[in-house]
């Protein structure tokens, strides 16, 4: 019988700490004889991160589809701003199918009733302004979205 | 980031059985056993801390910055670390204290930025009296001519297999064998639980 009654329960966790397999200094196969010798199964664990891993990926390619889309989407900010260039081509009835097309509730019936009381080419240009501030901020809103 | 974007799903593997291993010896020392297996609060497994410790790198709940030096794995065994003491914290609050539990932010926990070796101490109160009153019991059978000498040692703090080997004027690989032969002895004292599957 060895005399180990001398030594206290710290020094007892401490030996129980030196003794467990430390896997950093042990090759795979080794890990893998522990794990297989400790009755400890990772293949459920495993399970989980290859779904994490596969959920990642999808929401990596989802992302990398939606910044594709994005940058090829006409912007009806750029088609706007084009209008605006020509303003004096473009007829009221133009105006009101982009402003029906584009914008809904308040905004909607706020531009119509601005371009009804359209008089001059800055009433013009200035509501094509409004418009096209308000699609700009539309489209940032929908990009931010998840 | 890099260093995670080019970690293959076999590299993952390899992480997550070490990883395992590296939960499985605080479960062992704290007699976390379940079903037939090792298991922790709740039937939490060494299997389930790896993964958990690996997805929340992943998904950025522990953030990891290669800018810092510190290796990936080195991070990952820091929150493995981390997640088994909340699981014993949690254990120790649900034993004493029913409620309120402690809950820990996964994002505002130091440990994960620790360098290894610098990780808080495991948890003594988890090591249950009867373990420790087993791995005595094994000890004072055992005839290896190494024990009690590395029993002196950890008495006088000295815990590392090179600091051990030096301190005893032996070979590290001699002290290797040493941990490795009387792990052999102390595992089986230690109640290994019935084998279920494979790694």
């Amino acid at each position: 019988m060895k005399n180990v009654d001398r030594f206290d329960d710290q020094a007892w966790k401490k030996f129980l700490t030196f003794l467990l397999p430390n896997e950093e200094s042990m090759a795979l196969h080794e890990v893998e004889a522990e794990l297989q010798h400790l009755g400890m199964d990772t293949r459920a664990g495993f399970a989980k991160v290859q779904r994490g891993l596969q959920k990642m990926a999808a929401t990596r390619e989802a992302r990398a589809a939606l910044e594709a889309a994005r940058e090829q989407r006409p912007s009806m900010l750029a088609k706007l701003r084009d209008k605006a260039s020509q303003v004096g081509a473009l007829t009221k009835d133009e105006l009101r199918r982009i402003i029906a097309d584009r914008f809904s509730g308040t905004a909607q019936a706020a531009f119509f009733r601005k371009l009804d009381a359209v008089a001059s080419e800055d009433d013009l240009k200035s509501l094509l302004d409004d418009m096209s501030k308000l699609d700009a901020l539309t489209e940032e809103s929908d990009d931010a979205e998840p | 980031m890099a260093d995670m974007a080019n970690v293959t799903e076999d590299e993952w593997a390899q992480y997550h059985k070490r990883l395992t291993l590296h939960a499985g010896g605080f479960f062992v020392a704290y007699g976390w056993r379940a079903n037939g297996g090792w298991a922790g609060p709740g039937g939490i497994t060494p299997g389930d801390i790896a993964a958990e410790a690996i997805l929340k790198v992943l998904d950025g709940t522990r953030r990891y910055d290669p800018s810092t030096g510190l290796k990936l794995m080195t991070f990952l065994r820091n929150v493995v670390r981390s997640l088994v003491n909340h699981l014993a914290e949690a254990a120790n609050t649900q034993h004493s204290r029913p409620m309120p539990q402690i809950h820990l932010s996964d994002t505002e926990d130091p440990v994960d930025m620790e360098p290894e070796g610098d990780e808080p101490d495991p948890l003594d109160n988890c090591i249950k009296n009867e373990t420790l009153a087993n791995l005595k019991a094994m000890s004072a059978k055992e005839d290896d001519p190494l024990l009690v000498d590395i029993l002196e040692c950890m008495n006088a703090d000295i815990t590392k297999p090179a600091e051990i080997a030096e301190y005893l004027n032996v070979d590290v690989k001699t002290i290797n064998n040493a941990q490795k032969r009387l792990w052999r002895k102390a595992e089986k004292m230690l109640g290994r639980p019935k084998r279920e599957g494979r790694s």
